[in-house]
């Protein structure tokens, strides 16, 4: 569970087919929220996290046809981070010349990249895997039923009492943590399948 | 006690697959049986991924849904979020309501048609944005303000029904109004009659007025937000404390503005409290509009418009609109003061001021406008009687020991507020507490110099004579307060003001003098020998007035006050 899987080489592949839309889609919708959450990570504000967003996106449609699997860049992913990195970093040299006072140091920047590549890989990593976890919820609440659901969310996320969930949501002690461990299953499910089509 | 189900029936019963009257009882097995609900935590993988689950599913600052991509397709929300009705001609059910259309969307949530069945009538429900009612903190601030929403009764605030904080959706139910939406009445016609917008202005006041009462502040005042009844000429504002059941999430998390900003005051722009007169500049906005049919900050970027609101001076009604009254610009332009101490003090202010506008503008020959110009340089617009009737008030505030400038008409009140002094400056303390106080004190030290015979007795004066002048005394250091106060309040110019507070002194002195008198023939019954020392109370007089006007010149410049109705809401 802890270990994320490689994009699959296919889905890769298929992006490079301009005409492959729902490739592109399955990407976006995969992608978009991890390379979000990292530009707001590398501390760049709302506004300008969808501009670099949408700069990677038209990037990564131009280049992912040069990119080939096995090749020195490596894999996906870390091709994937070094284009954000790269994107990061110009965009705030542009601010510079432009003489638009921004809180990102670029130096830290340039340095960190080289110094806690693996740091940020591991972040990435966990990014795409919080991304399927949010997909995948996504999924099982439209399946289930509402009070299912609430049953899970409450002790599972938000942390409440078995009992205390019961009484709110009119169950029995065993049906909220059946409910739980229902979804959770799920889920588990759910992220699986998503890992293999992707 | 049964015995332990086998791993498989846990795994049909984790994939739902048991006939029902199994499956209760494997509820009541799991609850009592600790052996077995261990086995199904472990089968779920829930022992493993527990905490895991909670972390990655938990909404952290950044915020998972990318903003302005959550968008959402109702067909989504109506499988997701309705229950199935056995009415035909509903979508589904909310909460016992049946619902019968989507009527709208905004950034913070859906408005429903909907049919209350016990009451027979039909209702809107406005429910929390599936996005936002997966956060507690949303979640709580909705129930809150919902609640604090229904608390209002104005004919000018949307009536609320019922509020449902709890579930997984939720939801408040209205009134379902006829008409439209000042939004849609502005894109349909561009601008609007003067009598028209002071009316809307008038009942959008008075409903802020109401709410600010209780000490809700709307924060999303705008066109959309405003409704027109149909029929009736009535306007009614919705969507209260909405806005900010949204401002936490969308807002400080991510660092974006839900909805449009544009009717923002510079306040809310800049994130700091806010109180009733951040509503009030974007009451401005809205007067700005439907006037010239634009509103005033807009630009093709949010942060532009931010921008704009904090640093920039909308460009002049005049100019845009050659033909409205100068006396609106200025309503609208003070409205519209970046700093909140120029704006009116109150949205009833407000009210009462457009108000008397439009029964001017119905008759002009009976009605005169209400006074006001601007609030700076009022003296030139002041008559004699306005300026008697001041004096009057403003001497009868002085003995109640009120702010001076309380009960004045808006439109020459100063600003900053004057600084409400604290009772014991009030002259009607200071004329009798302290001279009580003193005529004591004097008393004690006559007759201890007398038993100590250290001064001749004819050298001390008489005791009258001592506190005749004490009297004029303290009656000149209050009336120099008093001018000091007077003198900040009308006039506009710093330099003058010290000349305009002596001039004042100089009338009050034969007052003073007679009740000088008077007090000490209270406590001395000596009057014959008070004018003989006239010399004496007029350099006492002067001496005291003087410095004390100086003094307190000073004193109020330098403490701007707060006015009183201040409601700073919680950060």
């Amino acid at each position: 569970m802890t270990t994320t899987p490689t994009t699959r080489t296919s889905l890769l592949l298929k992006l490079r087919d301009p005409r492959d839309h729902e490739a592109w889609v399955e990407f976006v919708i995969l992608y978009e929220p991890v390379i979000y959450r990292m530009l707001r990570k590398f501390g760049l504000q709302d506004a300008d996290a969808l501009e670099v967003l949408q700069e990677l996106l038209l990037a990564v449609s131009r280049s992912v046809d040069r990119w080939t699997p096995g090749q020195e860049f490596g894999s996906f992913r870390g091709w994937l981070r070094r284009v954000t990195r790269n994107l990061v970093v110009n965009w705030v040299r542009r601010r510079k010349r432009q003489l638009v006072t921004t809180s990102l140091d670029l130096d830290a920047l340039l340095i960190e990249g080289e110094s806690i590549e693996g740091d940020e890989s591991r972040q990435f990593d966990s990014e795409v895997h919080r991304s399927l976890f949010h997909r995948a919820s996504d999924q099982v609440r439209i399946e289930v039923q509402l009070q299912t659901w609430q049953a899970f969310w409450e002790v599972a996320v938000s942390g409440r009492e078995v009992n205390e969930v019961a009484v709110r949501l009119g169950l029995t002690a065993g049906a909220v943590r059946v409910a739980k461990c229902r979804v959770i299953a799920r889920l588990r499910d759910a992220v699986d399948k998503l890992k293999e089509s992707t | 006690m049964s015995e332990h189900f086998s791993s498989e029936v846990i795994q049909r019963a984790l994939q739902g697959e048991l006939p029902p009257e199994q499956e209760s009882a494997f509820h009541a097995h799991i609850e009592s049986c600790s052996v077995c609900a261990t086995a199904m935590e472990r089968i779920s993988g829930a022992e493993q991924m527990g905490c895991e689950i909670s972390e990655l599913l938990q909404a952290d600052e950044i915020g998972d849904s990318i903003p302005g991509r959550e968008e959402y397709s109702m067909t989504d929300f109506i499988v997701e979020h309705l229950e199935p009705s056995d009415s035909p001609e509903a979508l589904g059910q909310l909460g016992g309501y049946d619902v019968l259309e989507v009527i709208g969307r905004g950034g913070m949530g859906v408005v429903l048609k909907a049919y209350d069945r016990e009451l027979k009538r039909l209702v809107a429900i406005k429910a929390l944005a599936p996005h936002l009612a997966h956060t507690p903190l949303a979640r709580k601030r909705f129930a809150r303000e919902a609640q604090a929403a229904a608390a209002v009764v104005n004919l000018h605030v949307i009536a609320i029904h019922q509020v449902q904080p709890n579930g997984r959706l939720p939801f408040l139910v209205m009134p379902l109004l006829t008409g439209e939406s000042l939004a849609h009445r502005l894109e349909a016609s561009g601008t609007m009659e003067l009598k028209e917008i002071l009316r809307i202005g008038m009942q959008a006041a008075d409903g802020l007025a109401a709410a600010h009462a209780q000490g809700l502040i709307h924060r999303d005042v705008k066109p959309a937000n405003i409704l027109l009844e149909k029929g009736v000429e009535r306007a009614v504002l919705t969507d209260f404390g909405l806005a900010r059941a949204a401002d936490d999430v969308s807002i400080t998390r991510q660092g974006i503005i839900a909805g449009t900003p544009e009717y923002m005051s510079p306040e809310q722009a800049r994130g700091e409290a806010l109180d009733g007169r951040s509503d009030l500049f974007s009451l401005g906005c809205v007067l700005y509009e439907m006037a010239t049919g634009v509103p005033p900050f807009r630009t093709d970027s949010t942060i532009a418009t931010l921008r704009r609101i904090v640093e920039e001076q909308p460009v002049s009604m005049a100019s845009l609109v050659p033909e409205l009254p100068p006396w609106f610009c200025s309503i609208v332009e003070r409205l519209l003061s970046k700093d909140r101490a120029h704006r009116f003090e109150s949205a009833s202010e407000v009210n009462q001021v457009l108000a008397g506008c439009l029964a001017h503008l119905q008759q002009p020959t009976s009605v005169t406008l209400p006074d006001f110009n601007g609030a700076t340089d009022s003296m030139k617009t002041l008559s004699v009687n306005d300026a008697l009737l001041l004096f009057v008030r403003m001497v009868g505030n002085m003995f109640l020991g009120r702010g001076i400038t309380e009960g004045w008409p808006v439109a020459i009140r100063p600003k900053p507020p004057c600084t409400k002094l604290p009772f014991w400056f009030s002259p009607i303390w200071a004329l009798t507490v302290i001279p009580v106080w003193f005529f004591c004190f004097v008393t004690i030290l006559h007759t201890l110099f007398d038993i100590l015979s250290l001064v001749p007795a004819e050298k001390l004066g008489s005791q009258n004579e001592i506190f005749s002048v004490l009297t004029c005394a303290f009656f000149a250091f209050t009336l120099g307060l008093a001018a000091a106060q007077f003198s900040v309040a009308v006039t506009p110019s710093r330099k003058l003001r010290p000349l305009m507070s002596l001039w004042i002194l100089v009338p009050p002195y034969l007052l003073a003098r007679q009740v000088a008198h008077l007090v000490a023939n209270w406590y001395g019954q000596v009057y014959s020998l008070v004018p003989a020392r006239l010399t004496n109370e007029i350099g006492t007089y002067l001496w005291v007035a003087i410095l004390s006007t100086i003094i307190y010149s000073f004193v109020i410049r330098r403490e701007p006050s707060k006015s009183p109705q201040q409601k700073t809401s919680s950060a």
